[in-house]
Order: C-alpha cells, then structure tokens, then sequence
C-alpha cells in the first residue's frame, strides 16, 4: 500500500510553517472543490486535500504523522531532484486523441557530497590476432591509465581472450601498480575471438568480491565476430544484470557485432559504445571509469500512472544517450545515474480530452537507491497536471528544450525506421529514408554524419547493402546527437 | 488528426516532429521551398582532377562579392571561412552568410540550405548542398555535394535567382 505523502498532497514542503499549509490548502481546496471544479478526478483530489490539511493543522496529529514519516523513510530531503516541463499545458478540448510531450530530468541534489563507492572493475580485453600492433598498444596503455587511477580500496582484475580466456591479473584491492603495469606489458595478440570465454572469466573474478557496497562492472572491449556463442553471451549479462553487474562493452574498427555488444549492456544495465580509431580507447576507458565513480543513485526507476483517458505512446531516454525505453507494465528501468550525467527522458503521452478544466494527467514516482547514504528504494513523487480549454489561441509555442530533444529523436527514430526497413528488405525506402535524414542532419549542423548517411543512401541504392562501417557510424552517431562533442580521431 | 506538410502522414493533434520524414511540423509547412519546373538541364561535367586542376591563379581572393542580377544588391563576405548560401529560418538553426530572403529567394526556389562556396587551397570552391532545384555554375548545373571551382566574374544561379560572384 502506498504511503500518503501529505504534504506532497498539498504541495508544501515538510518543514511548511502553519501559515503556509493554511494558504496552500485554501487554494487546493477552491480549484478541487467538486461543486465548481471541471476536473475528472475532483471529488477523490478534494478528499484527499481535505484529509491531508486535517491532519497537517493540528499540531498533535501533525508531530505523529512527523514521526511515523520518519519511520516510512519519507522523512528525509530526497537526493534526488525530478523536474518536469509539458509541451503543452493547456491542450485544446478534441473529440480524438492529442498528443502531450513530457521531459522528465532526473538528477542529484546540488548539496549533496556524496563519498565515491569503491570499484570492483573487471576489465576483458579481446587479444585475437586482428588486435595486433596499434590497437593492442592503445589499448594497453588505457589499461596503465585505468590502473594509475585505482584507490586501495578498489578491487581489479585483468582478463584477455581469444578462443580461451587468460586471468592476466586476479581480483584483489590494493594492486601494486608497477607489477599490474609488468603484466599487461605481456599481452600479445594471437588467436580468434570467443566473447563468452572472456565474460564468464571476467565475470567470475568480480564474483569473487561483489557486494552491494561496490560498484560492480565489467568492460568487454572486442573487435571481432564472436562465433556460435551469442545467445549464451546475453544470457550471462541478463544473470550479471540480476547480480547487480553492470557490463560495458565496446567495439573497435567495423567488423564486431554491434547487435550484440548492445544486447550486452542493454541486459546488465550498462553502456555500449562504438570508436571508430584505436586512439579514442583512452578515452572511452576514462569517462567509463569516471562514471563508474561518479555513481550516486543506482535501480533508477520510473513508475508513470496515467489518467484513464491518457496512455503512454512512446518514452525515450534522451542523456546520457538516446535510447528508446520499454515500460515493463508502469514501470522503466533506468540502471545508475551520476553527479555529472542527470538523467533525461521524454515521454508523449496521448490523452483523450473530453471534459474542459484541470487534468491530472499523470502521477510519477521516481525510486531509486542511494547506496552512499544507505537509503534504499529512495521515492519522490510528481503530479503532472495540464488545462483543457475550449479557448482558441491557448496552445502557444512549445518549450524550446522539448523542440530542441524532439528534432534529435525525429532522426534518432527515423535511424530505427532504417535498420528495420533494411531487415525487412524494403532497400529502397531505407535508402531514402537515410537521404531524407541527411538533410535533417544538415539542418542541424551535424555535417559529418550527414554526410556518411548520404554516402551510405548512394551506397545502398547500388549494392543494397550498407558498409559496416557506416552503419555503425549511423547507429552510434544518432544515439550520441543529444551529447557527445563532434570530434575526429586518426590512427 | 494533422497531417506532415511535409510527407503527408496523419499524426494526432499537438504532434510536433513527423517520425515518418523528421520535419518540425510547426516551422515547415507554408516555408518549404517547393520544387520548379524546369525544361532541359545540362549537367556540369564531374571531372574532379579537372575542378581541382583549375585553380591555379596567383593570389589568393581574400572578399567575395555576390551581386543579385535581378535587383543590383551587392553582399560582401570575407572568404576565410565557409559562406554558406540559402534562406535564413531560425527554427530549424539555418543563419546562411548569404541569405537570400529579401531577394524573392522563397517565391524563387532557393533552398534554406542551398549551396556552399569554401576554400581549398588558393581556389574557392562551390557545391551544391542537396538543394530542391538545383545550383548552376555558368549555365550548368552542379551535381550536389560535388565542389567545383569558382573562377572571378562567374554566374551562379539558385534555382530561379542569378548573381555574379567577383573576387578581389
């Protein structure tokens, strides 16, 4: 049963002086009283005021409502701030469905010093002959990099793979640098590539010391097919999502499976990243590290309930990168979130607005735990509420922030429509489509991908297929528009 | 239901990006360029080494000058970066150095992203950006996205609009 959040009812803080809760009632009480109010749900929303205000007035029920707050663990200040912005507050009265655009930014209280959770990193890297020479240089010296920025309390270990898998370093805390560095100086390169092998031995290490104190990862870092193995692959990252193991994978040059390595990070709950050149491997390692130590909240969810006349049509997450969300039921899974990287998501919502006045379109409960104050399933809660009017001119201009995130996830969904046409065969119309979304891309300066999904719409009326590599380019490029800087990197 | 001014799909009411096309469905609409007829077109050659070839001149242009045949205005840019040629339209962030409202550009055909002239080396190159109807080098029409040389005293034509480009 949920806790009533009285003072979320009425819209005061808990430390509201009795003034403030008087005010804040009076003016509930007038919009939601059911003898003038239009809104569907008045008569439920003025009970629900009314009860709140009875209780929050009298300074008696008040302090034991106080306690018991205490008790249900609604007390504290949430760590997390949810702020909201509607695309159209006030919508026009329709006897069809309209659309209603929600953004949703989640992210941690200002104030808040959070000490960081120690690590316990595993890092799988790919060492089959196709990493000779460069590759396997940069990628080493990321390596060097990751272990220079370890703290003793940080728990690492080192796998490398090909047809089997090797513990070049076993878990433990406190390394000593310089033989961590003697060791991965011994890598070479020889052999095929068998993902599972390096998962199952990375996976195994971090195993050994997983607690729910740590922040507990794995980077896969692969430029190969793996062969045969890719069903049991993602079935370990679902089980490693479960363990609270979070898996990043990354690929480099054009010949790995991007499907795959998605999958990966998509079960366990972490990031998937494409780069083009060896030389970005550093930093790909450094903002993983960084934002496995920036971690504040982790099992972010989102619960959306929906007036009976709204559902919710679509819901992307917008930052740290586009990505299309799957509710499970009411609910979205969102992983961690970090001090530097809030959480953005933008939902369209299509309501069905019959009836004039305030509509409380939907009720958002944020959950989320924060491990550093050792608070579990932290909850904030967020009334989204919208006017239905029958007067003309209401609409306005939407937000510019909402406009700004929907002109990206317009080519981000036109990138999918793409991918899918290609699957299904339909050559032709992906080949236009990706035409079609090079001059978007030029509309909003990104010249560089415009210019690879027009060299891959030619290529694709040609031979019927896109190149690897470009369609790469494309997949990643488009999920990275909301952030990542434009820049180049060469071998 | 709204339909995209764009593709013509229907959305539901409020709908601010068409998922099928991409387009702002608030900014498009009454501003798109639309498509002209045109008769015979002939093509400009797409010898490459010949474009790159072509420049050879002495100094280097450091001022363009566009002067609109229809009207005699004259626009004056520094060539040190990219000048990008087209229609300005703030919703959709396109702010051209050569911006061709004031010359009939919309009623004209011109695209909002039309054509672009940068620097390569000493020369000065041209190339078409996709436009609706095209770009045209001294009669010839360029294939888009191809750079082609610029020489001093050259006509450009957008679409319908002319102006003769001097370098100095």
């Amino acid at each position: 049963m949920d806790v009533p959040d009285y003072y979320a009812e009425l819209n005061v803080s808990p430390t509201a002086t009795p003034q403030e809760i008087r005010q804040a009632y009076r003016a509930l009480a007038l919009q939601f009283h059911p003898d003038t109010s239009t809104a569907p749900d008045a008569e439920t929303r003025f009970q629900r005021i009314q009860q709140a205000y009875e209780v929050l007035s009298d300074a008696e029920k008040r302090a034991a409502y106080d306690r018991w707050r205490v008790q249900e663990g609604l007390a504290q200040e949430p760590a997390l701030v949810v702020k909201h912005t509607i695309s159209h507050p006030t919508i026009p009265r329709l006897n069809e469905e309209q659309v209603v655009y929600l953004l949703l930014e989640i992210y941690p209280r200002l104030d808040l010093e959070i000490k960081r959770l120690p690590l316990n990193l595993s890092l799988a890297i790919d060492r089959s002959t196709s990493m000779q020479g460069i590759r396997l240089q940069r990628v080493k010296d990321a390596t060097n990099f990751i272990i220079d920025f370890l703290d003793d309390a940080d728990v690492f270990s080192l796998i490398t793979f090909s047809d089997r898998a090797e513990i070049v370093l076993p878990a433990q805390s406190g390394i000593n640098k310089a033989y961590a560095k003697s060791r991965v100086s011994t890598i070479r390169s020889s052999g095929g590539t068998e993902i599972l092998q390096g998962m199952l031995a990375a996976l195994s290490e971090i195993d050994r010391w997983r607690s729910p104190d740590m922040v507990n990862h794995l980077i896969l870092l692969t430029d190969g097919q793996t062969y045969g193995d890719e069903e049991q692959c993602i079935e370990e990252a679902k089980a490693a999502g479960l363990r609270k193991i979070g898996i990043s994978t990354m690929g480099i040059g054009q010949d790995w499976n991007d499907k795959l390595l998605d999958e990966i990070a998509r079960q366990s709950g972490g990031m998937s990243m494409y780069i083009d050149s060896a030389s970005k491997v550093t930093n790909f390692f450094r903002d993983c590290i960084h934002n496995l130590s920036a971690i504040v909240a982790r099992d972010l969810t989102v619960t959306a309930r929906l007036a009976p006349n709204a559902r919710l049509y679509e819901a992307f997450r917008v930052s740290p990168y586009l990505e299309r969300l799957r509710p499970d039921g009411e609910t979205i899974n969102l992983g961690q979130l970090g001090t530097d990287q809030p959480c953005t998501l933008l939902f369209s919502v299509l309501v069905n607005a019959r009836e004039l006045g305030r509509l409380q379109l939907a009720q958002l409960d944020v959950i989320a735990d924060i491990p550093a104050l050792r608070r579990v399933r932290e909850k904030s809660r967020t009334y989204i509420e919208i006017t239905v009017s029958d007067q003309a001119g209401t609409r306005g201009q939407p937000p510019a922030s909402i406009v700004g995130i929907l002109s990206k996830l317009a080519i981000f969904k036109m990138q999918e429509k793409t991918m899918e046409e290609l699957e299904q065969g339909h050559i032709e119309r992906a080949s236009q489509r990706l035409e079609t979304m090079a001059t978007r891309l030029l509309n909003l300066g990104e010249n560089e991908l415009a210019k690879a999904a027009l060299l891959e719409a030619g290529r694709l009326a040609r031979t019927g297929h896109l190149s690897p590599e470009g369609r790469k380019r494309i997949r990643y490029g488009t999920r990275s528009l909301s952030t990542l800087p434009k820049e180049i990197g060469y071998d | 239901m709204i339909k995209c001014p764009s593709c013509g799909k229907s959305h539901p009411e409020n709908t601010l990006f068409c998922d099928e096309c991409g387009v702002y469905m608030l900014a498009e609409g009454q501003k798109r360029t639309n498509s002209l007829d045109v008769k015979d077109v002939l093509w400009m050659e797409t010898d490459l080494e010949a474009a790159d070839a072509a420049q050879t001149t002495s100094s280097p242009p450091i001022k363009l000058r566009a002067i609109i045949l229809d009207s005699g205005r004259q626009i004056e840019v520094s060539v040190d970066k990219e000048i990008n040629i087209g229609r300005l339209d703030a919703t959709s962030a396109t702010f051209p150095e050569i911006d061709l409202t004031a010359d009939q550009g919309l009623e004209k055909g011109v695209s909002r992203r039309h054509a672009r002239i940068s620097r390569r080396g000493a020369g000065l190159f041209i190339e078409d950006l996709g436009s609706v109807n095209g770009t045209y080098l001294n009669g010839r029409r360029l294939t888009p996205y191809l750079p082609h040389a610029l020489s001093d005293n050259d006509e450009i034509r957008l679409s319908k609009l002319s102006m003769r480009i001097r370098l100095g």
